[in-house]
């Protein structure tokens, strides 16, 4: 039986007909086209696909598209513009984070999380924060830089 | 059985009161199962361990998902999710025991979605919150069609996936008690990587006399060492009444870890080690709870 | 040195932004109209013969297209193994056989509507199978009576080597240089011991993916996160019967790859359910199938013996190799021969004894991986380093340092063995190994830190430091080749089409400032274009550390040849002869008028003006020598003597790449190769039952590190030039991975006294060692 459900993603209002055993990383990367969402093991434990829901990440491969009626939903897509990226995403081109970039998506969407929350967290707090992104390129070294050097940007900002 | 897709189809249920909850269980029976996170019953749905043909999600019932105290303890509603626990300040400061072993379970993503009942009702062996609840005399409540129940924790786990939910309940609230005066609490989990299972998980809490005497003890070790925790009732009535030094603290840790079961087969390492190391972390927990109750604040 | 423009520079990998928005770069991300997602059944036994198999019930299935198992897949023997022709792997894989020879084997594949159409249609399907005996050990696996895994009469090597399959005997092969026993004569002490190692998935984050569909002239297209793309379409053609003509194969961006995706593991499966179709089909692995129906780092039982003077000589080296190759081949020869080809070089000693097997076994099957061989011997031979240098009482440093190759020297080693089996001499003309060694210990606090941890505090947790040198070769000397081909826009920008696989590593941004570097224009003037076999001219792939070394040479050489078009022109232009005229900065000057025209200007010039040509020129280049990338690695652990539990501290590596054509994507390979290697050492373990099964094939049961995990690392790159390389640069996608294992085990050793001569260090083995130790120590009184 299948239901309506209806959400904002990246600040869209829209409105689907799910089948209640879709998830929502598939409803957003096949039925929304929004193909940053990736799958990495669909259970919970790489954060490939994570997403944030009311700003908080979570993972999608975990996550039934009907509970997320009536939620608001970021993804990579909506942070960020193509001619203004988000200054996490510059950080992380300038630091050298991005490797094969499939972590990348999810791994942005945890560090905005903390930094909307926390905009000076310690290395420790970062390290913390995208704990449950798996990265097998980087050693992670370089994205924990991109982390910080965004964070910095980001206070000098809102000052 | 893949991971990509959810193969498994069912019908689903978002009630807005427990008394609707209730009702749809005692409708649909086993054939009903309850989700809140998700977290651990869509993995068990994608591997075709369960298939469930009605899905009933609780996280629309608001009167579930609440941190409130009362005169003798902590009230935590059954939704309420591993982040909220770890963000409240009240349990920061009053229940660190909670803090500690709710912050060493998942990751950031999990601790979002991840509920206190859901973590308690999928009895997982390796589930960090339910020794540090049992630690702290907590109590499961119980609705179902012919009211309230309430059952220890220690009772309502009986073993890997096994909880005392009758046919039509479900778990609403899980009460802890509030640590008396001169208690000291620790929780010590041994894991391969951060985001891992436990390998073992050590909850503790001593309290003292105002002589410095252990007036009551609570020794629990989980993490795959029998079919659920253990509470090590030997290893609490050697310390009762003693005044607590290392000797007996080993003694004690080794009395716990004389009762531990490990499954032969777990992943994370071998029953002969998990006994081994048992000892180790009962006795540093006990260490350190028996530290901080010298140390007055953090209990 | 020479002061480069672009090379050197950390300017931003070219694709970093694009993949920092999420944009569709991957193989999965793009959907095609009508398109088809295939299913593989997979076999639940190590060892068996299908007596029958019957598809009737999920063919009848609404939405299934079509049903693939031995019965109606013609038989083509061939290898998985992504190499070079003719493969240095034994052919004894085929599409789909009626017998299968480890848990996670293919059965049979379905194409249908939906991922859950093919799901519930792999249930339907009956296979009847006789289980046969399997064996699992690979020191059992030639005994006498050991069930003979590959029996087919078909399996064959295509290259003249010894190869017994009637005994599980995959691969052999031994030599000497010098006198080993001789040199045993000659020693102080000899130390002798056995090691193991296990088995390692590779953990890309993006599992195997490829979509195939037919081009509007029927020509069949294949969309793989591949490594390889030439050699995909080489054996696909061949497992398809079809002409290499009929495919093109196109490689997106890749989500990681380690050695995984040099391997043609789903693309044959893809291509032929979409001839049969005739729809697009998609392909795409869950982390489950990457566990347990991939690849892994071929697990080894090693021995190794060496003799050593007072004065610190070693006087002999032998090491011999038992790999255990798992249920088929791929890369079992070649990466057995790295133990001793691209490991044993680093080594002065005059006697080099190495003898080597490769066995079938009803596990997994090896693979490539990252360090492909190199890994499993660096752990011996760093481990028996550190114990001949406690044996005549020097510090580590100073034993590596007297006994590691230096620049101006050669190896016997070279000339002997390659990875493939014939060597070429050389001389090493860059090494700066011995800096790197200085710079490493002192970065790392090497000598007051080893005074420390001399007095150990009292409570459980002992500390300790270890360290090792390192070697990869880069290339398969006399076999790999790479290309390129670039053209000249009318604004002066250039195409640079590289058949070079780019997979993750920043292989497009090197070979770009290399070919920006040469033509002296910024890096965003190059649009690079990567990895399509209709496209771009050829390239070996993305293995063996060869795309800046060897690629780089390639686009070197094509941009030299640009040049050279361009002088033409702009001589035409100014009435100059060529000879006087330099390239500088998106310009030609004379040096004799300092006249000057623009590179627009020439390009118009060719395009609309005079004489009209394209301004393009494609160059290959073939490795004539494996150049060897050096390191020294540093570790400083806690062990935990009361659990077991090992912590890394800190891990310093000094790295002599040559010059670093991007210093910061440098240090990307040093460090993930890094975690990599100390997750391996420590955790990842794959563990299985009494009969083959994986019990954890999840990221839930198989740890890899993350953020959280990680000691703080350092990478320095210490530059040395390699006059082979393109603007002095070799290799630094793998030598790094190989540290983690030797130097934590000798860090360990350092902190508590226990020697681990098994992989991984886990809590409870180290645990065990101390409890062996202490009663070896009881015994003795």
């Amino acid at each position: 039986m299948k239901k309506e459900i209806e959400f904002t993603i990246n600040g869209e209002r829209r409105k689907l007909i799910v089948k209640p055993n879709e998830l929502l990383l598939n409803v957003i990367r096949e039925d929304l086209g929004l193909t940053g969402t990736k799958y990495g093991c669909g259970t919970g434990e790489c954060g490939a696909c994570t997403v944030l829901v009311d700003g908080e990440p979570v993972v999608s491969c975990l996550t039934l598209a009907v509970a997320a009626d009536k939620k608001t939903i970021t993804t990579i897509e909506g942070i960020g513009t193509s001619e203004n990226p988000y200054p996490l995403q510059l950080a992380f081109v300038e630091t050298g984070a991005v490797q094969c970039g499939f972590c990348t998506p999810g791994m942005i969407l945890s560090a905005k999380a903390l930094l909307d929350k926390n905009p000076n967290p310690t290395e420790n707090e970062i390290k913390q924060a995208i704990a449950g992104n798996l990265c097998r390129c980087t050693g992670y070294v370089k994205i924990i830089e991109a982390i910080k050097l965004a964070a910095e940007r980001m206070r000098g900002r809102k000052r | 059985m893949g991971t990509r897709i959810l193969l498994n189809d069912f019908e689903y249920f978002e009630p807005e009161t427990i008394s609707d909850a209730i009702t749809i269980l005692a409708k649909y029976r086993k054939d009903a199962k309850l989700i809140a996170g998700g977290t651990d019953l869509l993995v068990d749905m994608k591997k075709g361990k369960i298939k469930p043909k009605y899905l009933v999600n609780l996280m629309k019932i608001l009167d579930l998902r609440y941190i409130t105290k009362d005169k003798r303890g902590l009230r935590i509603g059954a939704t309420t999710t591993f982040r909220e626990i770890t963000a409240s300040k009240l349990i920061k400061r009053e229940y660190p025991l909670l803090f500690e072993a709710a912050e060493a379970m998942g990751t950031v993503q999990i601790r979002n979605m991840a509920t206190i009942g859901g973590n308690i009702c999928n009895a997982i062996p390796s589930a960090e919150i339910p020794p540090a609840l049992v630690a702290l005399d907590a109590v499961a409540k119980i609705a179902g069609r012919r009211g309230e129940r309430s059952l220890p924790l220690e009772e309502f786990l009986m073993g890997i996936g096994k909880i005392a939910l009758k046919s039509g309940e479900l778990l609403t609230e899980v009460y802890a008690r509030s640590p008396p005066p001169r208690s000291g609490t620790a929780f010590l989990k041994l894991s391969r990587t951060t985001a891992d299972l436990a390998t073992l998980n050590v909850a503790v809490r001593v309290t003292l006399e105002k002589n410095g005497a252990c007036k009551e003890a609570r020794v629990v070790v989980g993490g795959g060492v029998g079919p659920t925790l253990i509470r090590s009732k030997k290893a609490e009535a050697l310390l009762k009444g003693k005044v607590l030094k290392e000797p007996l603290i080993e003694k004690a840790a080794q009395a716990a870890s004389a009762q531990l079961k490990p499954r032969p087969t777990s992943i994370r390492a071998s029953p002969l080690y998990k006994i081994e190391v048992c000892k180790v972390l009962v006795k540093r927990a006990l260490l350190k709870a028996l530290e901080r109750t010298k140390a007055g604040g953090a209990r | 040195m020479r002061k480069f423009k672009v090379v050197g520079k950390s300017v931003p990998k070219v694709d970093a932004l694009a993949l920092a928005q999420g944009k569709p770069l991957f193989t999965d991300d793009i959907e095609l109209r009508g398109m088809l997602h295939a299913k593989i059944l997979w076999s639940p036994h190590a060892h068996a013969r299908i007596k029958n198999i019957d598809t009737s019930k999920a063919e009848a299935l609404p939405g299934v297209h079509a049903v693939l198992c031995y019965k109606n897949v013609p038989r083509v023997i061939h290898t998985t193994a992504g190499q070079g022709w003719p493969e240095p792997s034994p052919y004894d894989i085929v599409m789909f056989d009626n017998k299968v020879r480890y848990v996670g084997d293919r059965v049979a594949a379905v194409a249908a509507e939906t991922e859950e159409i093919a799901e519930r249609a792999l249930e339907l399907i009956k296979v009847e199978y006789e289980p046969l005996p399997a064996v699992f050990d690979p020191e059992r696996a030639m005994d006498k009576g050991a069930p003979v895994i590959h029996d087919e009469p078909d399996c064959k090597y295509i290259i003249p080597v010894f190869y017994d399959p009637k005994h599980n005997h995959c691969a052999h092969i031994d030599l000497e240089v010098g006198d080993f026993e001789q040199g045993i004569k000659e020693a102080d002490f000899v130390v002798e011991c056995k090691f193991k190692t296990h088995h390692e998935q590779h953990c890309s984050l993006e599992p195997h993916t490829c979509i195939c569909y037919f081009d509007p002239a029927g020509r069949l297209i294949i969309r793989t996160s591949n490594q390889v793309p030439f050699h995909v379409r080489r054996i696909v053609a061949q497992c398809l019967q079809v002409p290499e003509r009929m495919i093109r194969v196109i490689k997106p961006r890749i989500g990681g790859g380690f050695g995984g995706k040099q391997e043609v593991l789903i693309e044959e499966v893809c291509a032929m359910l979409a001839m049969l179709t005739k729809r697009p089909v998609r392909l795409a692995y869950t982390r489950e199938e990457e566990f347990v129906s991939a690849r892994v780092r071929h697990p080894m039982v090693m021995w190794a013996k060496t003799g050593v003077k007072k004065d610190g000589t070693i006087t002999a080296i032998q090491l011999k190799v038992l790999s255990n190759a798992g249920a088929y081949g791929a890369h079992a020869m070649t990466v057995m021969n790295n133990t001793c080809a691209k490991a044993l070089p680093l080594f002065r000693c005059k006697n080099i004894k190495w003898v080597a097997d490769a066995v079938y076994t009803n596990l997994l099957p090896g693979g490539a991986y990252r360090g492909y061989g190199v890994t499993q011997a660096a752990f011996p031979m760093g481990v028996m380093m550190d114990e001949m240098a406690e044996a005549i009482g020097m510090d580590p440093v100073d034993f590596w340092k007297l006994n590691t190759i230096k620049e101006g020297e050669t190896s016997p080693i070279f000339k002997a063995l390659s990875e493939t089996g014939r060597g070429v001499e050389m001389i090493v003309e860059s090494c700066s190994l011995p800096e790197c060694i200085d710079k490493g210990a002192e970065v790392f606090g090497w000598r007051e830190k080893r005074e420390r941890y001399k007095k150990q505090s009292k409570g459980p947790i002992k500390h300790g430091i270890g360290m090792c040198c390192l070697v990869q070769g880069g290339t398969v000397p006399l076999i790999d080749m790479a290309s390129a081909y670039a053209k000249m826009n009318d604004d002066g920008s250039f195409n640079l089409l590289i058949g070079a696989t780019d997979l993750g590593t920043g292989a497009d941004t090197v070979l770009s400032q290399i070919f920006a570097e040469t033509l002296d224009i910024p890096v965003e003037d190059v649009i690079v274009y990567p990895s399509d076999t209709d496209l771009t001219p050829f390239d070996k792939g993305a293995y063996a550390s060869g795309t800046t070394y060897l690629s780089g040479m390639a686009v070197l050489r094509t941009a030299e040849k640009i040049r050279e078009q361009i002088l033409g022109v702009a001589a035409d232009i100014l009435g100059e002869p060529k000879e006087g005229l330099r390239i500088e900065n998106k310009g030609v000057v004379s040096g004799k008028s300092g006249k000057r025209v623009e590179f627009s200007q020439i390009i118009k010039r060719a395009l609309y003006g005079k004489d009209q040509f394209q301004i393009g020129a494609t160059a290959s280049e073939f490795s004539r020598l494996p150049p060897q990338s050096f390191a020294a690695h540093f570790a400083e652990v806690a062990v935990d003597t009361e659990t077991g539990q090992v912590k890394v501290l800190s891990y310093v590596a000094a790295v002599d790449c040559g010059t670093a054509v991007n210093p910061k994507l440098a240090e990307g390979q040093a460090e993930g190769a890094i975690l990599n290697g100390i997750s391996y050492a420590l955790t990842e373990e794959f563990i299985f039952d009494d009969r083959g099964r994986v019990l954890n094939p999840s990221f839930t049961d198989y740890k890899i590190f993350s953020a959280p995990d990680i000691p703080k690392i350092t990478t320095i790159l210490v530059p040395s030039y390699e006059p082979t390389g393109p603007y002095g640069a070799k290799t630094v996608g793998e030598v790094n991975i190989n540290g983690p294992l030797p130097a934590i085990s000798n860090a360990i050793y350092n902190a508590v006294g226990i020697r681990l001569y098994e992989t991984p260090f886990t809590p409870e083995r180290v645990l065990n060692a101390l409890k062996e130790k202490r009663k070896s120590k009881i015994k003795q009184r």
